[in-house]
C-alpha cells in the first residue's frame, strides 16, 4: 500500500490501515527504544504511542506529510521516547515533593470517567470519541455512522454527552469534581 | 449564571463554536468567575478521559495484533543498504524448492534407482533446444525437472550419443518455450530420478553457493529496475519501505533469482549488467510454485 493510499484510508476513519502499518513498521520502530535502554513492552508502548498520534493527525485529513509515513513515525517515536526517559528521571524529585499523590488523585478521576464512558451505549462512545480524540467532524460523523444528516449526529453527540456528564456527577459526590 | 448556561457556554467554548468576540469575553468571565472556571476544568478532564477511553481502545486493537515476522522476511529501508537472506535461509530454501517442484518424486525416493540409459531422447532433445534458446529467454519452472535428467546423463552414463544429440541439433527450431511445456507430462517418470539417491552431496553443494548482495537505491521513478554488477543485485525504485524478498532457487542446473515485492513476483536475471526494467512474472503455474515455497517457508 502506498503512503497515499494509507492516508486516504485513514483520512475515511479505517482503522484497517492503522493495523497495516502498525505490523509494518513495527521491528524498525520498537527498535529506537529497544537499543536505547528500553524494554520490549516501552518498546511497544511507545511504538503505539506513536502510532496513534499520527493517526489522529491523519484521521482529520489535513495532514501534510513532506516526508513519508514511516519516516514521520520514526520521528515520532524518538521524541516519545526522549520525553518518556526525562519522564523517568523526574519520577525520583516528584516522589519527593509530594506530587505523586496529585499525580495519584488524577488517575483515580480518569477512571472513574473511563467507567463512566463504559456504560454509554456503543453509538455514543463512537460518537463522543469520534469528535473529541479522532477529530472528526458532524458531518464525516454521520456519515461513518450511517445517520440520516449532520442534524442527526450533532443532536445524538449533544444528547451523549450529557448523559456522560449525568453519569459522571453521579459517581462524584464531593464538590470538588464536576461542581 | 445558572450551571446549565456554564455547561453550555464552557462546551461552546471547548467544541470551537464560539465567535472571537465571544472567545474574549468568555476568557475574561473565566478570571473573574471561580465557579465557571471549574465547570471548565472538569469539561476539559471528561474530554481528556474521552480522549484517554479511545487511546486505550485503539492499543487494545494494536495489542491484538500478530506482529511476529516472516523468517525470511526482509525489511526493506530507505536508507539502508542490506544483505539479501543469508546463505542458511537460501540453502533451506533451495532444498525445499527442489523437492517442491518435483511433487510426483515426494513419495517415491525410496524406490527409485536409476537407469540412466532409460532416459527417452526426448529429455536429451531438451538439452539441445536449451542450448539454442536466447539467453533471457524466461523457461518456465516446470522445466527444471527435465535440466536435472540433463545433468544426470553425462555423469552416469558418459557414453551417450552425443554426436546424435548435435546432429539433432542442427535442425532443430530455437523457438522451444511451448514444446519445452509440453514434453513436461510424458517424461515426468523419468525425471523422478531424483539425483538426491545417487548423489547426497547435494545439500552441500547448495550450501556452497554464494549468497547475494543486494542494495537498494531508491528513486521516484515509478517503476522498479535492477542489475547486477559484481555479484551484487542493485534495485532501484521507489519500494516505499514495503518489505521485498529475495528468492534464490538452486539446483544443479544453475541459480535462479526471484523479487517479491507488493504480492508481485519479478524475474532476475544474473546475467544483466546494465539497468533493466524488473520484469513481473506471468506464468501462473511458476507463481504458484512461488507462493508455496514462500509459505512453506513462513511456516517452518
Amino acid at each position: 500500500m502506498k503512503d497515499h493510499e494509507i492516508l486516504a484510508r485513514i483520512g475515511k476513519g479505517d482503522e484497517g490501515a492503522l493495523d497495516y502499518l502498525y505490523k509494518k513498521h513495527y521491528r524498525m520502530m520498537t527498535k529506537i527504544v529497544l537499543s536505547n535502554n528500553g524494554t520490549e513492552e516501552e518498546a511497544k508502548d511507545i511504538y503505539q504511542d506513536a502510532l496513534i498520534v499520527f493517526w489522529q493527525k491523519a484521521v482529520k485529513g489535513n495532514l501534510v506529510l513532506t516526508s513519508k509515513i514511516s519516516t514521520f513515525i520514526y520521528s515520532i517515536c524518538l521524541n516519545l521516547w526522549r520525553k518518556e526517559l526525562e519522564r523517568k528521571s523526574r519520577l525520583v524529585n516528584e516522589e519527593k515533593d509530594g506530587q505523586a499523590s496529585q499525580n495519584f488523585e488524577a488517575k483515580e478521576q480518569q477512571k472513574i470517567i473511563h467507567e463512566c464512558i463504559g456504560e454509554l451505549g456503543d453509538t455514543c462512545k463512537r460518537i463522543l470519541t469520534y469528535y473529541y480524540f479522532d477529530g472528526m467532524n458532524m458531518n464525516e460523523i454521520a456519515e461513518k455512522l450511517n445517520f440520516a444528516n449532520t442534524d442527526t449526529a450533532k443532536t445524538k453527540k449533544y444528547k451523549c454527552k450529557k448523559r456522560l456528564d449525568q453519569l459522571i456527577k453521579t459517581r462524584f459526590s464531593s464538590n470538588d469534581f464536576l461542581d | 449564571m445558572t450551571n446549565s448556561n456554564y455547561s453550555s457556554m464552557v462546551e461552546r467554548y471547548l467544541d470551537g463554536d464560539m465567535a472571537q468576540n465571544e472567545i474574549s469575553e468568555f476568557e475574561q468571565l473565566i478570571e473573574q468567575d471561580p465557579l465557571l472556571k471549574s465547570e471548565l476544568n472538569s469539561q476539559q478532564q471528561v474530554i481528556q478521559g474521552i480522549q484517554n477511553y479511545r487511546q486505550t481502545q485503539l492499543k487494545m486493537r494494536l495489542d491484538n495484533i500478530d506482529v511476529t515476522p516472516g523468517l525470511f522476511e526482509t525489511i526493506a529501508s530507505n536508507t539502508i543498504t542490506q544483505i539479501a537472506t543469508g546463505v542458511a535461509i537460501t540453502g533451506s530454501l533451495v532444498i525445499g524448492g527442489y523437492y517442491l517442484l518435483q511433487p510426483n518424486e515426494k513419495n517415491q525416493l525410496t524406490e527409485i534407482s536409476i537407469e540412466p540409459k532409460t532416459i527417452p531422447f526426448s529429455s536429451s532433445k531438451f538439452q539441445i533446444e536449451k542450448l539454442n534458446a536466447a539467453p533471457l529467454v524466461d523457461i518456465p519452472e516446470l522445466q527444471h525437472q527435465e535440466e536435472t535428467v540433463k545433468e544426470a546423463i553425462p555423469e552416469s552414463n558418459p557414453t551417450t550419443n552425443e554426436t546424435d544429440v548435435n546432429k539433432e541439433a542442427a535442425t532443430l527450431n530455437p523457438t522451444i518455450v511451448s514444446p519445452m511445456l509440453a514434453d513436461t507430462g510424458s517424461t515426468t517418470d523419468d525425471n523422478s530420478i531424483i539425483v538426491d539417491v545417487d548423489n547426497p552431496t547435494l545439500p552441500n553443494q547448495v550450501n556452497q553457493e554464494e549468497s547475494i548482495e543486494v542494495e537498494t537505491v531508491n528513486d521516484s521513478k515509478p517503476d522498479y529496475r535492477y542489475k547486477f554488477s559484481d555479484n551484487k543485485l542493485f534495485l532501484f525504485g521507489d519500494f516505499g519501505g514495503v518489505p521485498y524478498e529475495i528468492i534464490e532457487i538452486n539446483n544443479r542446473s544453475g541459480k535462479r533469482l526471484f523479487l517479491y515485492h507488493g504480492e508481485t513476483y519479478y524475474r532476475i536475471h544474473n546475467s544483466v549488467t546494465k539497468i533493466s526494467q524488473l520484469q513481473s512474472v506471468t506464468n501462473i503455474e511458476l507463481i504458484n510454485e512461488l507462493n508455496i515455497l514462500r509459505s512453506n517457508k513462513s511456516e517452518q
